[in-house]
């Protein structure tokens, strides 16, 4: 969750940059949509990522019925 | 104080404390509640920015879709105190040690940075209009979204094939 956290933190930087962009040079139409697609693949790739973790957690919790990563230390011995 | 100004404000408070509660809170689904709220002040954020598609496909896949699967994830394996896993002291200071040294280098940078000539105007310009952001995503960056496309694919099969019993 702190990762989605930081990600929109990020999303939020980018708009806003696009906006100052497109502040700049008024004269090009399509100033700053750049940005903005931008934070629409980071959205892509944090909504997979997602998918992705929750499973691993879930299977996870499936064989050793629990959430520590501390236990997964079975490639060390 | 304009109007704009104040909901700006308004919004920017909401943002940051429900971000602090997230991180915070002990309970997850508190957390993940306050995560939501954070999600829609920062949707706030994005309208008054004048980007309203990123607005609506920030509450659509993220309050809508990645916090309901955190939810479901969440209360699918029931947290409670007894399996609440035995935390590193040391970890922790490195972690608050580690954090303090970002914040250090992070203020260090910023303080001698000028104001900048180019602000970020509010309720003007027409770049996060769905037509002129769906134009420049189907001719100019037709190919990422493809990309993205086959590795949204990629993941569902993947999240199927892990979360499957064997």
């Amino acid at each position: 969750m702190c990762i989605e956290l930081m990600l929109n933190s990020v999303n939020l930087l980018l708009v806003a940059f696009s906006k100052m962009q497109a502040a700049k040079d008024a004269a090009v139409t399509v100033a700053g949509t750049d940005g903005q697609l931008f934070v629409f693949f980071i959205m892509v790739v944090a909504a997979a990522e997602v998918s992705v973790g929750l499973a691993i957690i879930v299977m996870m919790y499936r064989n050793i019925h629990s959430v520590d990563i501390n236990f997964l230390n079975r490639l060390k011995h | 104080m304009s109007i704009t100004q104040i909901l700006f404000w308004i919004l920017t408070v909401a943002a940051l404390l429900s971000a602090i509660m997230v991180v915070s809170s002990k309970n997850p689904v508190h957390s993940v509640l306050w995560l939501v709220a954070t999600f829609f002040a920062i949707s706030g954020h994005y309208i008054l920015l004048n980007a309203q598609f990123l607005a609506v496909v920030n509450i659509i896949v993220y309050a809508g879709a990645i916090m309901v699967l955190f939810l479901f994830v969440i209360m699918l394996m029931n947290l409670n105190k007894s399996a609440e896993p035995i935390k590193n002291r040391w970890l922790q200071i490195v972690g608050i040690v580690s954090g303090g040294c970002l914040l250090l280098v992070l203020v260090a940078a910023l303080k001698n940075t000028e104001v900048a000539k180019n602000i970020a105007e509010v309720n003007t310009g027409d770049a996060g209009l769905i037509k002129t952001l769906g134009k420049e995503l189907f001719t100019t960056f037709v190919v990422p979204f493809e990309i993205s496309s086959i590795l949204f694919l990629s993941a569902m099969v993947g999240a199927v094939v892990i979360g499957k019993k064997d």
